[in-house]
């Protein structure tokens, strides 16, 4: 073999290689959709400490989920909240602004409608799960 | 001595007073004589109350026969005169049963008329129909009213003369104003009067618009980017790979119980965005592609072939028909998808098809003649769609 050639050989042999040494990279078809669900956390019911801090939701399911595309928070231990949601499904999205007092009962929590929801914590998660649907909300700082 | 002498004349005066009036007393009794007796039983000295009232009634018998002389004839009189009456209120009721009759079967022709071009209508302009179906059942409403008219005046006429005027029994279709469409022209019924403002209830204190996701009707989907993915599958001699973005955008009408039934859409991706992992492969496939030129690959959808619609299931699966243009040039191609609801009330579209990078012109891009991309490629979607709301039913 001349000089020349050795180059060359060891070139075609690596590629020749390669293939066997690259992994493919295709997306199986199971992973093309995007998961919109955050990931499993541990969640367990949680009590009035919980409601502490800004949180943005992160996922909306149920009825609500078709006219409320996104749902913010901000809860003080004093038993205040204001909150936010961006509203689909009249003329234009809108956002529509409450506030009000919480209030925690052996039912769960009263945001001032009356109607008791359950609720649910993670770290840095909140989870509030009524007849309408579940918002599961992730904590946010104040920026 | 004035004093005694007025008392002693008063004193006198009054004596005097006494004494006279004892005296008129005695006389006037001596004078008057009352006597008590029964009554005279003698004959009256004027004319016999008795004979006048026999006189009177006298009279009036005769005043009485004469009445009960004549009243037969006055009776009869009377009769003919009533019969002339309701011969004459006959007539009148008759000419106007007449007229009644004919409008009613003018009324009766029109509103068959109305039917005839309803039916021929419904298909093609919802509004109209809705419209149309006002029309008639106004019309409707028209033909009872003078059909209930005729026979109040039948009935009148009838009190008057026994003989019985025979009405027009009228049939009056009742025609609904939310016709169904028949299901091999899906044309979608769209409410007749849309509120507003929707009803809203309450969730987590929020007001949630009460019209929520409808899986039946025509509406518009929006994509949601950040939940959408649109890639490619290529084989090489060196290895698989694929390549994939999230800047997808792109709204799509469709009834999703029909969907065959005129969809329409157009899904743009960023061509220069898509990402095979590998920094120089990405901009070579960025020069094949000519993306400064042609920056987005399009799908513009034209129709569907429908091979499931479980509306209960809100799924889907079928062919969707569409033009796909890559580098600038476009080809029709069918791209099977499969439809689904997902919890959080959006819609997904998954679906894959092959194409040939030459039937775009584009030639499999080739490294030292050894490296060599073959010429089918696998494009797939995975797209989250948002609905926008409810659109009305092209005109």
């Amino acid at each position: 073999m001349s000089r020349g050639a050795a180059p060359f050989a060891l070139a075609s042999l690596a590629l020749a290689l390669a293939p066997a040494c690259i992994t493919p990279s295709v997306v199986a078809s199971s992973g093309r959709s995007v998961q919109a669900e955050p990931a499993a956390l541990d969640w367990q019911p949680a009590g009035p400490e919980a409601l502490d801090g800004f949180f943005e939701s992160v996922s909306i399911e149920g009825e609500a989920a078709a006219a409320l595309v996104r749902i913010y928070y901000h809860f003080t231990r004093t038993g205040t909240y204001t909150g936010a949601a961006l509203v689909i499904g009249g003329n234009e999205p809108e956002f529509q602004t409450l506030s009000g007092q919480w209030k925690f009962g052996p039912e769960g929590l009263d945001l001032g409608d009356g109607v008791p929801v359950r609720l649910l914590a993670a770290p840095e998660h909140l989870r509030i799960e009524s007849e309408g649907g579940v918002v599961t909300l992730r904590k946010r700082a104040l920026e | 001595m004035t004093s005694r002498f007025l008392q002693a004349f008063g004193a006198l005066a009054l004596a005097s007073l006494v004494l006279g009036s004892v005296a008129a007393l005695s006389v006037v009794k001596s004078r008057l004589n009352i006597t008590v007796s029964e009554a005279d039983e003698s004959p009256a000295r004027g004319p016999d109350p008795l004979e006048l009232l026999r006189a009177d009634v006298t009279e009036l018998r005769g005043e009485v026969g004469a009445i009960g002389t004549a009243l037969p004839e006055h009776l009869q009189v009377l009769h003919q005169a009533l019969s002339d009456a309701a011969d004459q209120r006959s007539q009148t009721a008759a000419a106007e049963l007449a007229e009644l009759r004919r409008q009613v079967n003018a009324l009766q022709s029109r509103l068959d008329a109305s039917a005839a071009e309803l039916t021929a209508l419904r298909t093609q302009n919802h509004d109209t129909l809705t419209r149309l179906a006002g029309a008639v059942n106004e019309l409707s409403a028209a033909v009872q009213s003078s059909a209930s008219q005729a026979a109040a005046l039948a009935n009148s006429a009838s009190a008057i003369e026994s003989k019985p005027i025979e009405v027009v029994a009228v049939e009056v279709p009742v025609i609904a104003s939310e016709t169904p469409a028949p299901a091999a022209q899906p044309v979608v019924a769209e409410p007749a009067a849309a509120p507003a403002e929707p009803a809203k209830k309450g969730f987590l204190s929020f007001k949630v618009p009460e019209k929520g996701f409808r899986f039946e009707g025509r509406q518009k989907l929006g994509i949601v980017a950040s939940l959408s993915r649109v890639g490619f599958d290529a084989k090489s001699t060196l290895h698989d790979f694929s390549g994939v973005t999230q800047k997808v955008e792109g709204e799509l009408i469709v009834d999703l119980a029909q969907p065959g039934a005129s969809p329409s859409g157009k899904l743009e991706v960023d061509a220069s965005s898509l990402d095979t992992g590998l920094a120089d492969r990405d901009e070579g496939m960025r020069e094949l592609l000519k993306t400064k030129e042609h920056s987005k690959l399009v799908f513009e959808w034209t129709g569907f072939e429908p091979d499931k619609v479980d509306v209960a299931a809100q799924k889907v699966t079928g062919k969707a028909r569409g033009n796909l243009t890559l580098r600038g040039k476009s080809r029709e191609v069918t791209l099977p998808v499969t439809v689904t609801v997902d919890a959080s009330k959006r819609v997904g579209i998954e679906g894959e098809l092959t194409i040939q990078l030459t039937d775009f012109g584009i030639e499999p891009p080739s490294q030292l003649g050894m490296i060599s991309v073959e010429d089918k490629l696998k494009l797939w979607i995975s797209l989250r769609a948002r609905t926008l709301g409810p659109v009305e039913v092209a005109k």
